[in-house]
């Protein structure tokens, strides 16, 4: 029987970091009410459920090791459109609308509106006659569910400008394991100091302490997050699908910047391209995304151009070129990107860079270009482990995610320098150098280098800790970084945590394996049950 | 001493014909003349004129380098990078890429783009004389405009065109170009092999009737290159800065000395009796039941469609 689930459903059992797991069922609800009958009927029997989305992810949040797998595929319709208080407009969703259709969608102007209330459709019709919007998470994985973006707290390179996430999200309904709904909206509901009380539509009161930890002064995507007085939406937010299933999300959009502009610009050494980065930051106000691509990252991707013709038309990287870094800038005319444009070539003369050998994007076609390099970087990394994996299936890229408040760029870069360097392995690196993010890319050639990568992040989440940084910055912390997070927070953080998973979720059953270890929530049960 | 040594040098000066074309899937026909309403939408560079910029540019940084290497250079080389994008003055010769362009006066904006990416200068022919032309009309306009740079520059030593331009399809214009200008020339090429200013020619790779034919041909001379040979490469910050200090060259039929009875509609051969927007039309059927009810339903639509 397991066999046979397994033959049947298998692409269920693992997510883009190559983890697999198993199961025992699947279901695929296509309503709110079935995902609140599912989780009633799973959890209230003691059966673990694995919530998954389009598994993208990265942490192996919705690889299952034993009991069901609620895939939330079926909840794909968009429920209508509102105004926000400011005047922005707010998109209703279910969770498995992909970031691909609702960009295409809301550029095209045309969102399916069947069935939606007179309200939203007054509000449709202003959205079409008012000039572009659009939404500006921008996880690199555009094909990611939004509910996966929401539970994990996603950004991608846009955040240096927009932040992740968490703020675009304005309501949310979320499905507990004991059937019931938890309905917030951002505004309405806030913690009292650290206290928090909300009230599900049964009229049920859920209580919880929220951590006392502190949240790092940097882009962040590390277990709950807690703040003094918060918005009650900001904890379920990045939860990694540990408290409920969400059931709907009210996204708030922006309206589109006139002009977006690409640069990408090249230098000798990796200190050059740190010290344009600390120098570029405090002069351009207009950047939406400072990337970076070290030298070995242009090497994969020089080898990709001259060898697969499936990347010929990446465009020719300058000789001598060591790095490269691509900042996007979103402006409200060309003149103000013009202008942009030119402190950008200042900052790069006075770093040592030459303004002539630079690419700037400035139609859809070349931006497109530019998106394409920066694409073919990790899917190109990916297909190099996936020919090493063909000696040595046990393999996988080992792709690190920890950011450091400004100030530590250099000496975190040093350390990821340093420590490769004496591990003897081969990496590359690519990231949010503006946000002091950088995804260092373990390139394991055998199962020792995996080991020894696989010890490197570990002592990393030690050292980021250290210099006030966090162990997962935009990916979540799923079941591969849970380990991470006991660094970043210690023994204490984890278990307060663990107690405001249990009053949202008593059953402890709901995507067991993420943030905590098993034994903890155990131990939090029998608590809880004393 | 560098007045003598470019007194020396041999000129090598290369044309790129290059045309705006509606953005994608927006060309709208004005029902009346019945040709292309060229202010409706957005436009983009002809994507095979783009292959032809980038063409020119490769041919010009390439002598420009072997240039360099053949001869030592007389002073001490300069520790910046060389601007990529000027006019090539390597010791013994001088390279030059002039975009060609005949359009509406917005075209402009296209020129400038390729100065930004490298080009050294860009000229526009516009006129109310030069509407609705037809290729040859048109390639008569664009040999005035050569004979004009020549005027100024010294002979065009190569011109490129795109194939053919996705808005006419007609990939008449490069060799009715070359047959107005009296020059040899090759269609459809998919690769310069060799450029020689030295010994006046050129190796080119091309398509031919069946597979590939490579031609030697004397300079000057006149080449349409084929789609996806290059990558037109982007415009840079210092190329930008070029750009915005550097005017596009605009002429009228007057400042080319033109006599309007040869050129734009009048001057043409051709003319348009009728056109129209194909109409697309995708539909799908689902088709249900036995296997000998789906076999039915399906002879009934290939039916249906085949009248």
């Amino acid at each position: 029987m397991k066999d046979n689930f397994r033959d049947t459903y298998r692409q269920y059992l693992k997510d883009e970091s190559r983890t697999e797991g198993y199961a025992d069922s699947i279901s695929f609800p296509k309503s709110e009410t079935e995902v609140s009958e599912d989780l009633k009927n799973y959890c209230g029997r003691g059966i673990p459920v694995t919530v998954q989305g389009a598994r993208t992810g990265l942490t192996g949040g919705c690889v299952p090791f034993g009991g069901h797998i609620l895939n939330t595929s079926g909840l794909d319709r968009f429920l209508g459109m509102e105004l926000d208080d400011d005047g922005s407009f707010l998109i209703r969703v279910q969770p498995a609308v992909p970031l691909s259709r609702l960009r295409t969608l809301l550029t095209e102007k045309s969102l399916p509106a069947e069935g939606w209330s007179q309200e939203s459709l007054a509000v449709y019709e202003q959205f079409r006659t008012a000039p572009e919007q659009f939404f500006p998470p921008d996880p690199t994985e555009s094909s990611a569910f939004l509910g996966g973006i929401a539970a994990c707290n996603a950004s991608g390179s846009r955040s240096y400008l927009y932040g992740p996430m968490r703020p675009y999200v304005r309501a949310l309904r979320l499905a507990l394991t004991d059937g019931d709904i938890l309905s917030l909206r951002r505004g309405e509901c806030f913690a009292d100091g650290r206290k928090l009380s909300v009230r599900t539509e049964s009229g049920r009161t859920i209580e919880a302490e929220l951590p006392s930890y502190h949240m790092p002064s940097c882009k962040n995507a590390s277990g709950y997050y807690a703040a003094d007085n918060m918005d009650a939406v900001d904890l379920i937010v990045g939860s990694d699908g540990t408290l409920g299933v969400l059931t709907e999300l009210t996204l708030k959009l922006v309206p589109k910047p006139k002009v977006i502009w690409g640069v990408s610009v090249f230098f000798k050494d990796e200190p050059m391209a740190i010290r344009f980065t600390e120098a570029l930051r405090p002069q351009v106000r207009n950047a939406a995304a400072i990337e970076y691509f070290d030298g070995n990252a242009l090497g994969i991707l020089r080898n990709q151009k001259a060898n697969n013709a499936a990347f010929s038309s990446l465009p020719v990287i300058p000789d001598g070129a060591g790095c490269c870094i691509y900042t996007e800038l979103h402006c409200g005319s060309e003149e103000e990107a013009s202008g942009t444009l030119y402190r950008i070539g200042e900052v790069l003369t006075g770093c040592g860079g030459s303004e002539d050998e630079t690419w700037v994007a400035r139609d859809e076609k070349d931006r497109n270009l530019l998106i394409f390099f920066r694409h073919a970087v990790p899917e190109s990394a990916n297909m190099l482990i996936d020919v090493r994996r063909q000696s040595d299936p046990s393999i996988t890229k080992l792709g690190s995610d920890m950011s450091v408040p400004d100030g530590k760029l250099s000496e975190i870069v040093r350390m990821y320098r340093e420590t490769t360097a004496e591990a003897g392995l081969e990496t590359a690196t690519w990231g949010h150098i503006g946000s002091n993010h950088l995804h260092v890319n373990i390139l394991p050639a055998d199962q020792e280098d995996y080991k020894k990568g696989k010890a490197l992040f570990a002592r990393w989440a030690e050292t980021v800790t250290s210099l006030g940084g966090a162990v997962s910055a935009e990916h979540g912390v799923g079941k591969i970084k849970r380990g991470f997070l006991e660094t970043m927070y210690g023994k204490e953080g984890l278990r307060e945590m663990a107690a405001v998973k249990a009053a949202f979720d008593p059953s402890l059953m709901l995507a067991r394996g993420n943030l905590f270890p098993e034994e903890l929530l155990d131990e939090t049960g029998k608590g809880a049950r004393a | 001493m560098s007045m003598t040594r470019t007194a020396e040098k041999k000129m090598f000066n290369m044309v790129v014909c290059v045309k705006q074309v509606p953005a994608g899937a927006q060309a709208k026909l004005d029902p009346v003349t019945k040709t292309l309403i060229r202010s409706a939408g957005s436009s983009i560079l002809n994507p095979y004129d783009a292959f032809a910029v980038e063409a020119a540019l490769q041919i010009r940084d390439r002598l420009a380098a072997a240039a360099e290497t053949s001869e030592a250079p007389a002073a001490p080389q300069a520790a910046e990078a060389p601007a990529p994008a000027q006019t090539a003055e390597a010791p013994g010769i001088s390279c030059s890429v002039t975009a060609l362009s005949m359009g509406v006066p917005s075209v402009e904006k296209m020129l400038k783009d390729l100065i930004a990416r490298g080009v050294d200068e860009g000229i526009l022919l516009t006129d109310r004389a030069f509407a609705g032309a037809d290729t040859i009309a048109t390639s008569r306009s664009l040999s005035l405009g050569v004979r004009q740079i020549e005027y100024r520059r010294g002979s065009v030593s190569l011109i490129i065109c795109g194939h053919m331009a996705v808005d006419g399809d007609t990939a008449q214009i490069g060799p009715e170009l070359a047959e107005t200008l009296k020059l040899p020339h090759v269609s459809n090429v998919l690769k310069i092999v060799e450029v020689d200013p030295e010994n006046s020619f050129a190796v080119v790779e091309c398509i031919a009737a069946e597979g590939k034919q490579t031609l030697r041909v004397q300079l000057p001379a006149l080449i349409t290159v084929s789609k996806d040979i290059n990558v037109l490469r982007l415009p840079s910050i210092s190329g930008i800065r070029r750009a915005e200090h550097q005017d596009v060259r605009v002429l009228g039929a007057a400042e080319l000395n033109a006599d309007p009875a040869i050129l734009g509609k009048r001057g043409s051969a051709t003319q348009v009796v009728r056109t129209f927007t194909p109409d697309f039309e995708a539909k799908a059927e689902r088709v249900t039941g036995t296997p000998k009810e789906v076999a039915v339903k399906i002879r009934d639509i290939i039916g249906r469609l085949i009248g």
